[in-house]
């Protein structure tokens, strides 16, 4: 036995109970979600019931109004990511390019607001979107999502944009093109790893967050896939496991997809923004 | 292709002054390079010229208009970066093209000039590949193809060779110049090698510390340097230069050196006795003498080129050195004796560092 595969057996050794901790809850829930109501408790404790019940995800859909949670979920995640990369992205290309007073300042400030939880500011933040007429409204609840994640976007977007060599955009520009034509054709499309690991932890973090939708949201409705998964969970007479199970089964999946189609431009842009 | 006025041009980094009064002209068609050592100014002069740097006091214009509120694009120039600057995303193609594509021009056009301009750079065959699929010298073409496209009022280059290799560099100088005289386009060329300069310019303007010290054409820099600094800065081995005083004998006069060591002057100065100068003389302007007169010297280094030899050698308490067409049978350790060329014997004044011109 090489030294090479000892150390892997010593790795695999120590790491497995890690990888346990991580993998059960998840193991668990997929098989609790397809399995019969019956099963789930059942003295005998068993990885797979007698039957894969399809069924319970549909009957789970119906029951308890998923489609609009699905809805209220992509609709607050997608306009929040499109938000921040809106704001951002003007902000990074100043702080990456441009000399301003209180530049230093600002830098610090972002730094800063990174480390203020939500919680701390969630009464604050109720009372503007009230004056705003925007509370129980899926619209403030993208511009909180939104305001909390450009701390970080900001600041992931200027380090990688300053790694974009300035002479290709004077280059552009002696070419011909404005500042807005080098942007869209010459600097963004170089900034796009970057763009891609902004626009996928905005995504996620809208996606899971809790407190804010918990707080600015009164409608059922209206609820996002946390708060209605939360929901199912607190039932008082019965407590429909299968149900919660299929429910949060099929919440992890828009994140996979998400992770899984663009793992290569995330590697990318993360390991060349973090260098700076 | 259009003339250049630099008029009075002065830059300001915040209250650092980096650009002196800088006057000169460059010609309809005429291949100027700006050469000195790093930091002197000529890369922010030309990015000046560019519309990249913003001109703190003076004017510059392009083809009779002063360009000096104008934007890069309204310039008409086309640059070509020391480091390319070709855009990573796009193919040669779409490089070349760009310029093209942003005036809306129509894709047949556009394709049939990419190709007559990869055709004159012999980048045809590259068209479809990336920026980072290309060696070094191809890159450069791309970057030049890119730039000839426009067809621009005048070429900049900005140290374009610096990051090719020694055999690349002597290929591409030749070919940039061959390029020029074809197109017969306005060429302003920045540059920190004298050699660079000294093949390809029309005129050479040297440059140091933001100042202007001297312009002029390449042999007239070489043959009649205005001061100690362009002399020693053109030619390559530098010129030698020893210090000393005037002294007379027979009424002739001569220098003696720091260490007493006699070197001829050459006919038609008149000098006082006692006066100090710095006496100049380029490396192959000093001969080796068989004869028994002449000064001696110790071998210290020997540099055989193949076509000439360099010795570099101690006299006295000064290190001179020799260029020689000959290879003689020297080893480090010898002493030998050797002679100036008077005739190309310069003397420069110690505190103005000026030459002195003969009467």
């Amino acid at each position: 036995m090489t030294a090479r595969t000892k150390r892997s057996i010593i790795f695999w050794a120590v790491l497995s109970p890690l990888l346990i901790t991580i993998l059960l809850p998840y193991a668990v829930m997929v098989t609790t979600a397809v399995k019969p109501r019956e099963e789930i408790f059942a003295a005998e404790v068993t990885w797979f019931g007698s039957e894969i019940r399809w069924e319970n995800f549909v009957e789970m859909w119906v029951e308890n109004n998923y489609g609009s949670a699905i809805y209220s979920s992509l609709y607050v995640s997608i306009g929040s990511t499109l938000l921040t990369l809106l704001i951002a992205i003007p902000a990074s290309y100043a702080l990456s390019r441009f000399q301003f007073r209180g530049k230093g300042v600002y830098r610090q400030f972002l730094l800063i607001t990174q480390m203020i939880s939500p919680i701390v500011l969630i009464v604050g933040l109720f009372r503007v979107l009230v004056t705003l007429n925007l509370v129980n409204n899926l619209n403030g609840l993208i511009i909180s999502n939104s305001a909390f994640s450009l701390a970080f976007a900001i600041w992931m977007l200027q380090s990688y944009f300053s790694t974009i060599p300035i002479e290709v955009e004077e280059a552009s520009w002696i070419d011909g093109a404005t500042r807005f034509q080098s942007l869209k054709k010459i600097f963004l499309p170089l900034a796009v790893p970057s763009l891609v690991v902004t626009s996928v932890f905005t995504f996620i973090n809208s996606w899971n967050e809790f407190l804010l939708s918990m707080t600015l949201l009164v409608t059922e409705s209206k609820y996002p896939l946390p708060l209605k998964i939360s929901i199912m969970a607190q039932g008082m007479y019965n407590l429909e496991w299968h149900h919660v199970m299929a429910a949060t089964f099929l919440a992890t999946i828009p994140v996979a997809i998400v992770f899984a189609w663009l793992q290569n431009h995330l590697v990318r842009g993360l390991s060349l923004g973090a260098v700076k | 292709m259009a003339a250049i006025t630099i008029n009075n041009v002065n830059k300001f980094f915040g209250s650092t002054q980096v650009l002196y009064n800088n006057t000169f002209e460059i010609g309809d068609g005429e291949f100027v390079v700006l050469v000195g050592p790093s930091g002197c100014g000529k890369t922010t002069l030309l990015r000046m010229i560019a519309g990249l740097e913003t001109i703190s006091s003076g004017e510059i214009q392009i083809g009779g208009k002063v360009v000096n509120d104008l934007r890069p694009r309204d310039r008409g120039i086309a640059m070509v970066f020391q480091s390319y600057a070709l855009y990573p995303h796009l193919s040669v193609y779409d490089n070349i093209g760009f310029s093209q594509s942003l005036k809306k021009i129509d894709k047949p056009t556009i394709q049939s000039k990419v190709e007559k301009v990869a055709d004159t750079l012999n980048i045809r065959n590259f068209l479809q590949r990336r920026p980072r699929q290309l060696s070094g010298g191809q890159r450069q073409r791309v970057a030049m193809g890119r730039a000839i496209i426009r067809d621009p009022k005048a070429f900049l280059f900005d140290e374009p060779l610096s990051n090719l290799d020694a055999a690349l560099r002597l290929q591409m100088r030749t070919e940039i110049k061959a390029l020029h005289l074809r197109l017969k386009s306005t060429s302003v060329y920045v540059t920190h090698d004298q050699i660079e300069a000294m093949t390809m310019a029309d005129r050479i303007v040297v440059m140091r510390e933001g100042k202007i010290e001297q312009i002029g054409p390449p042999l007239e820099l070489y043959d009649e340097p205005v001061n100690t600094f362009v002399a020693k800065f053109i030619g390559s081995p530098p010129i030698n230069y020893f210090e000393g005083v005037i002294d007379k004998k027979n009424d002739q006069i001569r220098l003696k050196t720091v260490d007493g060591i006699i070197f001829p002057i050459p006919p038609g100065y008149e000098l006082e006795t006692g006066l100090r100068v710095i006496y100049g003389i380029r490396p192959q302007f000093l001969l080796l003498d068989s004869s028994g007169q002449g000064i001696d010297a110790t071998v210290k280094v020997i540099e055989p080129t193949g076509a000439e030899t360099l010795i570099f050698a101690q006299m006295g308490s000064e290190e001179i050195c020799l260029q020689l067409m000959q290879r003689p049978s020297l080893k480090p350790g010898d002493t030998f004796r050797f002679t100036p060329d008077i005739q190309h014997a310069h003397l420069f004044d110690p505190q103005t560092q000026q030459r002195i011109k003969a009467e």
